[in-house]
C-alpha cells in the first residue's frame, strides 16, 4: 500500500487475513479446564447442599457454553494484515482492538506453540516492541504460515532497524 | 598495556590492596555509610522494647549487668556487620574503559556486572543525606534492562563522582555517534556528535584524567581544541564548564534554565493536594454524620495518611530543583534531604507529558514528565520521570524545545505547533485537530471538547482533559505502536479510542472517543508517518560517512575486555594479559 494514496476509514473494509479454523475446536477443547472447578463446586454440592453451590455450578455451565458458542465468531474476529510498512493485528467481538505495529519497531518475535496448539497444528505468533502495551498477537496460524510471518516480519524489522 | 582508564580516581579512592591497573576500589568509608542505618535501628529496637517494658510492667530501670550484656550484643553485632561491610567493600571492584563500566562484588556469591557505555541511558548521582554531610555520592549508571539493573557505585568522592559522571556522559555520547544509532541519538544532536568520529587511537592513550580520545582539532570544527577537554578529574565538574562547545554556538551547555524557588513548589504542592484532601474530609464528615460514630474515622485516617505521604514525597524530592542545560540534553538536580543529580539526554527522551491539575490553572503552573527508557515507572529506584515538578507556561515552551528529541519551536506557527499553544491554553478544536465529535459528549460531558490527537510536523500531540489539562507528545520516530479500540458503546456511536504506545513511562497518551472514520484513517497515515521518520532517522547521514557497526576497527590490543577476565579467579590476581 503506498503512502500516497488515501488511507482506508474503515478498518473492518480491509483485507484480513483470517487464521486457521482448527483455533476453533482448539479453544473449545480448551473450555474443558472449566470442568475443574465446576467439578469441584458440584462436589461441594452435594456434600454441602446449598442452592448456592448450584447457582454456582449453572453460572459456570453458562460461561462454558457461551465460550463454546463465541468460540466461532471470536476466531473470525482474529485478523491480521501485512502491509508495506506496518502490520496491522485485529481482534474481539465485544471489545474490538486493532493494533498497528510499524516493522521498524519490531524488537522480537515470539512463535510458540502449547501442547493443545501442537495437537491441532496450530501456533501463535506474539511481537514485541519496547512498549509494554504493544498488545499483538496472532493465535491460530498454521506452522508454514507462522514461519512464514515470523521470516517476513525478521527480515523487514531488519531492514528498517531502527533501535528504540 | 597502558591503563584503559579514562578516569581516574583520586589517590584516596583506591584504598591500598593489589588492584590489577585500571581497577577501582569504592572509597573507604563506604562500608560505614552504609551501616550506620543498621546500628540506629538496633539501638532503637532495644530502646523502644525496654522503654515498652518500663511503662507496661513498671520494672525497673535496666541494671548494670542487663547494660553490659546489651553493650556486648550490640559490640557484636557491630563488629560483625563491620567485618561484613569490610570485606564486601574489599571485594568490591570497578572498572571505567573505553567500552564499558564494570561492577564485581560479592565475597562468596561473585557477581560481575558490566554496563556497555553504548548502552547507557543515564548517569545518576544520588546523595543520601548521610553521605551528603561527609561529601560522598553514589554514581549509578541506568541501563535499558528494567529495575535492578543499574550499576551503583557507592560511594565515592563527591568530585570524583561527579567527574566520573561527566567521563560516562561524554564517552557515551560519542559511542552513541560512532555506531549511529539512530534512535538512541536524537536528530537534533546530530551535527555535533557526527563530527566526534575518531575513536581513540588506542584506549589509554591520553595521559590521564578526563580525556578519552585525543581529539584532533581541526577536522571537527564544532570542538573548541584545548578548552574541549579539562585535563584532569575534579576539573570538568558539571556546571561550571564541561565539554563540548555546540556548534553555531545555538546551546551552551551548563546553562542554567530555571530553578523552582521553594514557596512555588510548596503552594503547587498545596494546591495540587487540596482536592483529594477535601474529597476525603468530605467523605469523613459525611460518614461520621451518617454513622455518628467515630470509629468510621479509621477509614479515611489511611487514605490521609497516604496524602500526607506524597506530599512529604513530593517536596523532598522537589526541593531545590535546578534545571541546566548540558552537552547531553537535561541536566537536573533536586532533593532537599537526598541530593540527585540526574540527566536526560534529550536523545533517550521518548515522550513527553505536559499536565496542570486544576487549581494550577488559576497560578498557570504546569508540570513536565517524560518517559526514559531505564527509568520505567515514576519515581521508583531510578531517577524521577520528572523535569520539572511545577514551572511557568513560558518555561514549558522553553523545556519542551530542549528536551524533544527533534526539533521543535512551540512559538513557531509554520509546524503545526501553534495547536501546541492553543492547546495548554484551552482553546476549542482547531484546524488540523481530530477531537471528538459532538455525539462524544453523552459518554464525555465535560472533556470532550478538548481530548483530541494531531501530528504536528515531527511530534504527534493528545491532549485531555477539560478541568485539570494534559498534553502528551510523541516525537514521529519514537512512537512503538498503537491501537483503536471500541467497546459495544462505542461502535453503536461510531467512536473509538486511541492508544499511542510508548516505552515504560508515566507518559501513556489515550485519545478517548474519535470519530471511527477518522480516527482510522488517522491511525494509518500515522503509521506511515511514524515508518517514515524512523527510517529517516536511520537513513545513513551525509558526511561524514560513518562506518558501519561491523566496519568498526577493533579494539587495539590492550582490548578492553582483557583488562579483567570475567571468571572465577582470586581477587588479587594480576589480569592476563
Amino acid at each position: 500500500m503506498p503512502h500516497g494514496s488515501p488511507a482506508p476509514d474503515d478498518l473492518d473494509a480491509l483485507p484480513w487475513v483470517r487464521v486457521s479454523p482448527r483455533l476453533v475446536t482448539a479453544r473449545r477443547i480448551g473450555l474443558l479446564w472449566y470442568l475443574v472447578p465446576l467439578l469441584g463446586v458440584a462436589v461441594l454440592a452435594l456434600v454441602v447442599p446449598s442452592t448456592w453451590w448450584w447457582l454456582a455450578v449453572a453460572a459456570l455451565l453458562g460461561l462454558a457454553l457461551l465460550g463454546w458458542v463465541l468460540a466461532g465468531r471470536a476466531v473470525r474476529a482474529i485478523g491480521y494484515l501485512e502491509r508495506e510498512d506496518d502490520l496491522l493485528v485485529r481482534r474481539g467481538i465485544l471489545f474490538r482492538v486493532t493494533v498497528v505495529v510499524p516493522y521498524g519497531r519490531l524488537q522480537y518475535v515470539d512463535v510458540t506453540a502449547g501442547p493443545l496448539e501442537r495437537a491441532f497444528g496450530i501456533s501463535t505468533v506474539q511481537l514485541h516492541t519496547a512498549a509494554a502495551g504493544t498488545d499483538a498477537a496472532i493465535p491460530g496460524l498454521p506452522p508454514e504460515q507462522a514461519s512464514h510471518l515470523r521470516e517476513a516480519l525478521a527480515s523487514r524489522g531488519e531492514a528498517r532497524l531502527a533501535g528504540l | 598495556m597502558s591503563a584503559p582508564t579514562p578516569w581516574r580516581a583520586a589517590p584516596d579512592a583506591g584504598g591500598a590492596g593489589p588492584l590489577p591497573p585500571g581497577w577501582h576500589r569504592l572509597h573507604p568509608a563506604s562500608p560505614a555509610l552504609r551501616s550506620w542505618k543498621l546500628l540506629v535501628l538496633l539501638l532503637l529496637f532495644y530502646g523502644q522494647s525496654r522503654g515498652r517494658g518500663l511503662l507496661d510492667g513498671g520494672g525497673e530501670a535496666p541494671g548494670l549487668f542487663e547494660l553490659l550484656t546489651a553493650g556486648a550484643v550490640l559490640l557484636l553485632i557491630l563488629v560483625v556487620a563491620t567485618a561484613g561491610g569490610i570485606t564486601s567493600w574489599w571485594f568490591s571492584r570497578f572498572a571505567v574503559d573505553d567500552e564499558a563500566v564494570r561492577l564485581h562484588t560479592g565475597v562468596l556469591g561473585r557477581q560481575q556486572r558490566s554496563a556497555r557505555l553504548d548502552r547507557v541511558q543515564a548517569v545518576d548521582i544520588v546523595r543520601p543525606p548521610t553521605a551528603r554531610i561527609f561529601g560522598f555520592a553514589e554514581v549509578r549508571v541506568e541501563v535499558a534492562g528494567g529495575a535492578g539493573s543499574a550499576i551503583r557505585l557507592a560511594y565515592l568522592r563527591r568530585a570524583d563522582a561527579e567527574a566520573l559522571q561527566s567521563t560516562l556522559l561524554d564517552r557515551a555520547q560519542q559511542l552513541g555517534a560512532e555506531v549511529g544509532e539512530p534512535g538512541l541519538v536524537g536528530p537534533a544532536q546530530r551535527p555535533e556528535e557526527a563530527l566526534d568520529l575518531r575513536r581513540p587511537a588506542g584506549p589509554g592513550t591520553a595521559p590521564s584524567g578526563l580525556s578519552t580520545p585525543d581529539h584532533p582539532s581541526t577536522a571537527d570544527g564544532a570542538l573548541t581544541p584545548g578548552a574541549a577537554r579539562s585535563p584532569g578529574p575534579g576539573a570538568a565538574i558539571p556546571g561550571s564548564s564541561t565539554t563540548l562547545a555546540t556548534p553555531a554556538g545555538s546551546r551552551p551547555t551548563g546553562r542554567p534554565v530555571l530553578t523552582v524557588p521553594l514557596p512555588r513548589l510548596l503552594g503547587s504542592v498545596a494546591l495540587s493536594t487540596l482536592p483529594p484532601f477535601l474529597v476525603v474530609v468530605l467523605v469523613s464528615v459525611v460518614a461520621l454524620a451518617v454513622t455518628g460514630s467515630g470509629a468510621t474515622l479509621f477509614g479515611t485516617a489511611p487514605l490521609l495518611l497516604g496524602l500526607g505521604a506524597t506530599v512529604w514525597r513530593d517536596v523532598s524530592r522537589g526541593g531545590a530543583w535546578t534545571v541546566e542545560t548540558s552537552q547531553a540534553g537535561l541536566r537536573l538536580r533536586h532533593g532537599l534531604l537526598e541530593r540527585r543529580t540526574q540527566s536526560i539526554p534529550r536523545g533517550r527522551v521518548q515522550a513527553v507529558r505536559v499536565r496542570q491539575p486544576v487549581l494550577w490553572r488559576f497560578t498557570g503552573w504546569w508540570r513536565m514528565e517524560v518517559n526514559v527508557a531505564g527509568y520505567g515507572l515514576e519515581d521508583g529506584e531510578g531517577g524521577s520521570t520528572r523535569v520539572v515538578p511545577v514551572c511557568s507556561r513560558a518555561q514549558v515552551d522553553e523545556l519542551l524545545a530542549l528536551v524533544l528529541p527533534v526539533a521543535v519551536d512551540p512559538g513557531d506557527v509554520t509546524d503545526g505547533l501553534t495547536g501546541l499553544t492553543a492547546t495548554l491554553d484551552g482553546a476549542p478544536a482547531t484546524a488540523g485537530w481530530l477531537c471528538s465529535p459532538r455525539r462524544a459528549r453523552l459518554l464525555d460531558p465535560l472533556g470532550w471538547r478538548r481530548q483530541g490527537v494531531l501530528a504536528a510536523r515531527e511530534v504527534i500531540l493528545v491532549r485531555h482533559g477539560r478541568l485539570s489539562r494534559r498534553l502528551d507528545l510523541v516525537p514521529h520516530g519514537r512512537l512503538q505502536s498503537m491501537a483503536v479500540g471500541r467497546g459495544p458503546l462505542e461502535r453503536r456511536m461510531r467512536l473509538v479510542t486511541l492508544v499511542l504506545h510508548s516505552t515504560p513511562g508515566p507518559v501513556n497518551p489515550v485519545a478517548p472517543h474519535l470519530d471511527a472514520a477518522r480516527a482510522a484513517t488517522f491511525l494509518l497515515a500515522q503509521a506511515a508517518r511514524t515508518e517514515a521518520a524512523a527510517s529517516a532517522e536511520n537513513a545513513p547521514r551525509p558526511a561524514p560517512a560513518l562506518p558501519a557497526p561491523s566496519a568498526l576497527p577493533p579494539p587495539p590490543s590492550g582490548d578492553a575486555h582483557r583488562i579483567w577476565s570475567p571468571g572465577p579467579s582470586p581477587s588479587g590476581d594480576a589480569p592476563p594479559r
